[in-house]
């Protein structure tokens, strides 16, 4: 059965965005692109909500025809990959290598770990992850824990939930990879 | 030059100083997480105190007994308040006049670290002033979803990291300077 993975940026308080959405702190560099560019093995689809979609599509596949831009090979990746969008809303999908998913979030998640040899990613939107989390349906999360912290913000956890630390990285530039599990009950 | 270091214990998603959180806590508080916290302990001589954490410990740990109790008791501890008035208890002075000032004056003096335990609008104040040396954010494989954060209400802050740890029980220590 395949996993469902988030990879998130996340400040030292908790904050996966600031108040008006914008994303934790810059000091992206190659170190960290390597290890998005590794945790895409073996992904078959990414998650997305229909808001995030918006965006997340058509910038990735901007980067993607960038000879120059240095996440140019990152970006191939994120626009290949094929993406599902859930949505309660929007039946059909305008943007490029994606399909919606009108269902229940819960059901289709599941059918698709079962029917999916090879994984799944999540990258956002905040209220979409908060979804997955509380509905127990992230199986390893990546978290990378920015040397920052914001003093308010977006959270994504909303309740108690226990975790098995699996490996705790830190990178030069100061942010630690650190990867979970939900704990074995 | 004493350094004053931070030590907070928190939640994997930032929420801390919650008593509700303790029993979490105490769960992956394994031998050697025990370890580091003692060493933080005695490698300082002296606490820093807002109120609120002052008027709590002051209550509870002249009832404990051990090795860590009969330091913390013993320790000269130094309170910043605006409203409490001398004399105070549990061999604690209250810090007068501009506490950045006065901070600094102690950081000058012989003598080991200092230690804040928690965070509050001292530690607010201290990283203001560039008066932290060290944060020490240990966390706890676990998240609790409401409650107070860290660093509520302050400006966005960086930090540069000095050390990542791990412990048996998947809790990690992360040490931070200021930057």
């Amino acid at each position: 059965m395949s996993k469902l993975k988030l990879q998130m940026q996340i400040s030292l308080d908790g904050f996966v965005a600031t108040t008006d959405s914008k994303p934790v702190i810059s000091n992206w560099n190659d170190e960290l692109r390597k290890y998005s560019i590794t945790n895409l093995e073996r992904v078959d689809y990414i998650l997305l909500g229909s808001k995030t979609a918006l965006d997340f599509i058509p910038f990735w596949a901007g980067v993607a025809a960038n000879p120059n831009d240095p996440d140019r090979q990152l970006g191939k990746l994120l626009t290949d990959i094929p993406k599902i969008i859930f949505s309660k809303k929007i039946t059909k999908s305008t943007l490029a290598n994606a399909k919606m998913e009108n269902g229940d979030l819960v059901d289709e998640i599941k059918k698709l770990k079962k029917e999916n040899g090879n994984d799944i990613i999540v990258y956002g939107g905040v209220d979409f992850v908060s979804s997955l989390i509380s509905n127990q349906l992230i199986d390893e999360y990546h978290l990378l824990v920015r040397p920052a912290a914001l003093g308010s913000g977006m959270p994504i956890f909303k309740q108690t939930t226990n975790l098995e630390l699996i490996k705790a990285t830190p990178f030069s530039g100061g942010t630690v990879i650190l990867k979970y599990e939900p704990a074995k009950k | 030059m004493r350094k004053i270091i931070v030590a907070a214990e928190v939640s994997m998603d930032g929420i801390v100083n919650n008593p509700e959180m303790f029993p979490e806590i105490f769960k992956y508080h394994t031998d050697d997480v025990q370890e580091y916290l003692d060493n933080l302990l005695f490698s300082s001589d002296a606490l820093l105190l807002g109120r609120l954490t002052y008027e709590g410990f002051a209550k509870v740990w002249p009832t404990r007994t051990g090795k860590m109790a009969d330091y913390i008791n013993k320790m000269p501890k130094h309170v910043a308040s605006r409203t409490l008035k001398e004399p105070l208890s549990w061999n604690s002075t209250l810090i007068q006049g501009d506490i950045v000032e006065e901070l600094r004056k102690l950081k000058q003096m012989d003598g080991r670290d200092m230690v804040q335990y928690g965070v509050g609008e001292l530690t607010q104040t201290m990283l203001n002033h560039g008066l932290v040396d060290r944060f020490q954010l240990l966390v706890f494989p676990f998240t609790f979803g409401k409650g107070g954060r860290w660093f509520d209400g302050m400006d966005i802050k960086h930090f540069k990291l000095i050390e990542c740890k791990t412990f048996k029980s998947g809790a990690i220590l992360m040490q931070y300077g200021q930057a």
